[in-house]
């Protein structure tokens, strides 16, 4: 079991990107297991210049911390993209494929996998709460 | 029935053809935007209350409450989470009518059905400015014709509509009689007046009646005034020119005054509260009145309404003395509520012993309960306030069945009226943007805060709060090593709350579950070590177990943190303040008394758990779960704390807790007790939640009609995933408890996270016509309109959110993301400054 780690984004330098990782470390808790079996990889987000591994391997229950992926362990997939088309992408507001065409994101690595990427971005959209 | 509805319609028949009359003016406005009065008519065939009416109000449609329901919803009434499961009584009847009618009380709860309709007189006479001596005709006096009555007040309709609701309970009464104020009251009841309610019935009464009957005179009006005093017996020649009570008072003295008046009367019990809630919004109009005739108008910002000619200070003491009459809520506390359900709905489950004496000695009360369960609205408005007479308005048009009334511009006009957006200031509209926060820095200085902090501002004091939680992560990990290894508990690395629970469990001699409990609860403490040890590890700024919640912060998860400044340390009466302000939805200034309370009496289990409701009210689950463990270790067996923690735990995604909670609850019944035993424990922890589920399953089989039940089994659900059966267990329950704001809250919560965001969104307009000031239903309405794509508008629910609470970093965050969605990137610089000025203003919220 891995724990999750979660650097809160300052004050100053806050990001829209900041409550949406969050939901999704907060998600892994309880989907962690169900997507790793999906994705079955480490994907990297670079949003603006802060970088987030997001270890979904195989077998795993999945853990999202800030920094390159632990252990020298290889990202499967790299997504650089801004804070703003993050949170876009997130809410649903732009898809994957067309920030891509647009270029507002850019994919390095299994293409295969970016295309798996959708219940992931929804683990990260807000919840509401009771 | 169909005079009344010309009447309400505003048919000719009244409408004296000039016009000239500031209700002919509404009446007009009225009619152009239904088209034309025909429509209006049609319209009113839809009215809640009438068999057969009432469409939904939105996509997400509910049946219309019929006479039974509401009858049988009346045992919750308004229901305040945190307050208890229903545990109306005696006092808290009383002071439930008090709380909404001012402290008219014992007419009004004598009276009962029959109360409604004179209510309903009062507030379209009344309103008060000033005192004014009255000469009515003395032919006129006893119950004067009702025909007598002029000119369709302007809104009638939602009086209307309490009327209906109220004339099917009256039953034998004919409605027209009823309207007029029915029969005058015996004179045993009128005796119970006391002199102040009268002068404010009869100051009330002329203002309004002037302002409506402006084209007939002030002679006209007076007369009016003459014949519903009389139908009251109330003898305008005896009454005082004006009453002396404490009108240019400010807060500090109105309180002061009050607990005198109350004559050491112990606090009101939880139940009071609860029915004070309830008049919260009628409450907070005297209070802002008085803060308003010692400080001026503050700006373009807070433009007084009315007249203060209520004096808060007479109205919280008519309450105190009520309150303390009532029985004490000690081991029966559950029966009164269920008996009284019983009564009214003739099928409630109830401990017959207890709620049969009760039922005795209270039954002359019925009246006084029936009130406040099924004429909400019509205690509401009776208050005269103009927020709560539109959010009645507004709530009868929403529920029209045509799109066009429901979408109308009027609707969304009486809709922000009633939600305090826009008043009324020399008729005109005045667009209000003022923020509670703004409202409460100034409070803070009246509070007499030290002067150095005196023009803090609400963003630096969550500056401060936020740096004062920042410690140095390494230290909490250090002492929670520490504790750890100190108290040889495996080093699990459980908080300090956890720690004591365990050691109070073991010593009350439940060695054996413990070590059961452990056993099975081994995951999820391992995770929570896992976590704290992470930290220490990382030794970087980390969040804890919550992950949401407070900014930055790197305390231990479950760890109550303190705000620094607070203005009502060693104040004697903060507890007092605290629910006071609570109650009136000023939730950050509340949490501020309360912790200033527990601070003193860290054992005070009712202050603990009523800090926890704050906090969940305003979104923030880490601080109500740290505050609601603070209050189980006080009190392990109180089922609002153990469902409270069950609903933050589930908000947090933390199964685990969330399903022992709630199962706790359950065991802390006696009805479900054996239940719990009889099931056992889960045959392994991936089974727990299911098995749970199926426990809450077997007891609503055997007690369908006890809405927490339906509460608990819908959070059960929720953190499970299972948003339909979760949506339907809270729709069970709300038919159960139809006025209780955060079960609205819980069913739109769910329809969202279950991807029903726009039927989520009517739930929660629910939830705040119900409570205003719910900092948490306005954040998930900004999370709703994210999810449906309209960001600007979620956008603005975020900011109206951050105004009531500027401290909720993580719905800074939310409001980025909108904004970033929304391409206004340029307001990015406001929302890094925190500037909510600036945001209200570049968003509003139409």
């Amino acid at each position: 079991m891995q724990q999750v780690l979660i650097r809160m984004p300052t004050a100053g330098g806050a990001k829209a990107s900041g409550p949406l990782l969050q939901q999704l470390a907060k998600s892994l808790e309880t989907e962690g297991a169900q997507l790793a079996s999906k994705i079955k990889g480490i994907v990297v987000f670079k949003i603006d210049d802060a970088e987030w591994s997001l270890d979904l391997s195989e077998g795993s229950s999945g853990a999202l911390y800030e920094g390159p992926p632990a252990e020298g362990a290889k990202p499967d997939l790299t997504l650089t993209t801004s804070d703003a088309t993050f949170a876009q992408m997130v809410m649903g507001k732009v898809n994957p494929q067309t920030a891509f065409l647009t270029r507002k994101l850019k994919i390095n690595g299994s293409m295969g996998m970016a295309m798996k990427l959708a219940p992931v971005l929804e683990a990260a959209q807000p919840r509401a709460k009771m | 029935m169909s005079a009344l509805r010309d009447l309400v319609a505003g048919s000719d028949m009244c409408t004296p053809s000039d016009g000239a009359g500031p209700s002919n003016a509404m009446g007009n406005l009225v009619n152009t935007l239904l088209g034309g009065a025909g429509k209006t008519q049609e319209q009113l065939r839809e009215l809640p209350g009438v068999p057969g009416g009432a469409g939904p109000s939105t996509s997400y449609a509910r049946p219309p409450p019929t006479a039974a329901e509401l009858a049988l919803a009346g045992g919750a009434g308004m229901q305040v989470p945190g307050l208890g499961p229903p545990r109306l009584d005696h006092a808290a009847a009383e002071s439930f009518m008090a709380a909404i009618h001012g402290p008219v009380g014992p007419r009004m709860g004598a009276a009962g059905p029959m109360a409604a309709p004179a209510e309903w007189d009062a507030i379209f006479h009344g309103q008060a400015a000033g005192p004014t001596a009255l000469h009515p005709p003395p032919g006129q006096l006893p119950g004067g014709p009702p025909g007598m009555m002029g000119a369709p007040p302007p809104m009638l309709a939602p009086h209307f509509h309490a009327f209906m609701r109220g004339a099917l309970r009256a039953g034998a009464a004919g409605p027209a009689a009823s309207v007029m104020g029915g029969p005058p009251l015996p004179p045993e009841l009128a005796a119970q007046l006391s002199t102040a309610d009268k002068v404010r019935i009869r100051d009330r009464s002329t203002i309004m009646a002037r302002h409506l009957y402006a084209d007939h005179g002030d002679r006209f009006a007076d007369m009016q005034v003459g014949q519903l005093l009389a139908s009251l017996r109330i003898d305008p020649r005896e009454l005082p020119a004006q009453l002396n009570h404490a009108h240019p008072a400010d807060w500090h003295e109105a309180w002061r005054t009050g607990a005198q008046a109350a004559g050491g009367a112990p606090p009101p019990s939880v139940a009071a509260e609860l029915a004070a809630a309830g008049g919260a919004a009628a409450a907070a109009a005297p209070w802002e009145a008085i803060w308003n005739q010692r400080h001026g108008p503050p700006g373009p910002s807070g433009m007084m309404v009315r007249a203060p000619s209520t004096g808060w200070a007479s109205e919280f003491a008519a309450q105190h003395p009520m309150a303390a009459q009532g029985p004490p809520l000690g081991g029966a506390a559950a029966a009164p509520g269920a008996a009284w359900a019983t009564e009214f709905a003739g099928g409630a489950a109830a401990p017959a012993d207890t709620a049969s004496a009760w039922a005795a000695d209270f039954k002359s009360e019925q009246d006084t309960a029936t009130a406040p369960g099924t004429q909400g609205q019509a205690g509401r408005t009776g208050t005269a306030d103009p927020r709560a007479t539109t959010a009645a308005l507004a709530d009868v048009l929403s529920k029209s069945a045509d799109p066009k009334m429901r979408n109308s511009k009027f609707l969304q006009f009486v809709s922000k009226m009633s939600k305090g957006e826009l008043m009324f200031e020399d008729n005109k509209v005045v667009e209000r943007t003022a923020d509670a926060s703004a409202w409460a820095s100034e409070f803070g200085q009246q509070h007499g805060m030290p002067p150095p902090q005196a023009h803090q501002q609400p963003a630096q004091w969550a500056n401060e709060f936020t740096h004062q939680q920042a410690r140095p992560p390494q230290q909490d990990w250090a002492d929670e090593f520490a504790k750890g290894v100190a108290d040889l508990k495996l080093g699990e690395g459980m908080d300090a709350a956890q720690v004591e629970e365990l050691e109070a469990a073991w010593r009350a001699g439940e060695a054996a579950a413990w070590a059961e409990e452990f056993n099975k609860g081994d995951e999820g403490q391992y995770e929570e070590w896992e976590r704290i040890y992470g930290h220490g590890a990382v030794g970087d700024s980390v969040f804890g177990g919550g992950l949401a919640g407070m900014a930055g912060t790197a305390t231990a998860p479950g760890e109550y943190v303190f705000s620094e400044a607070n203005p009502f340390l060693g104040d004697p009466e903060a507890m007092q303040k605290g629910k006071d302000l609570f109650r009136r939805g000023v939730l950050s200034e509340a949490a501020l008394a309360l912790e200033a309370v527990v601070r003193e009496h860290p054992e005070n289990a009712e202050a603990w758990r009523l800090l926890g409701t704050v906090h969940a009210e305003n979104d923030d689950d880490r601080q109500a779960i740290a505050a609601m463990m603070r209050a189980h270790q006080a009190d392990p067996r109180d089922p609002a704390v153990l469902l409270a923690l069950g609903v933050s735990h589930t908000n947090e995604l933390s199964a685990w807790e969330a399903t022992k909670h709630l199962k706790g609850w359950l065991a802390a019944q006696r009805a479900y007790a054996p239940l719990v035993e009889a099931a056992g424990e889960a045959p392994d922890s991936s089974q727990r939640l299911s098995h749970t589920i199926k426990l809450f399953e077997a007891a609503a089989a055997t007690a369908p009609t006890d809405p927490e039940l339906h509460v608990a089994l819908g959070v059960l659900h929720h953190l499970g995933r299972a948003y339909g059966p979760a949506v339907e267990a809270f729709e069970r329950a709300l038919q159960l408890r139809p006025g209780d704001y955060s079960l609205w809250n819980k069913l739109g919560a769910t329809l969202a996270n279950n991807g029903r965001s726009g039927e989520a969104l009517a739930a929660y307009q629910k939830a705040l016509d119900l409570k205003p000031n719910y900092m948490r239903a306005w954040t998930n309405m900004g999370i709703s309109y994210a999810n449906l794509g309209v960001y600007n508008r979620s956008a603005a629910f975020y900011v109206r959110a951050l105004g009531l609470n500027a401290a909720a970093e993580h719905v800074w965050g939310y409001l980025r993301t909108s904004l970033a969605c929304a391409g206004k990137l340029e307001l990015m610089g406001a929302v890094d400054a925190k500037d909510l000025t600036q945001l209200q203003a570049a968003l509003p919220l139409e």
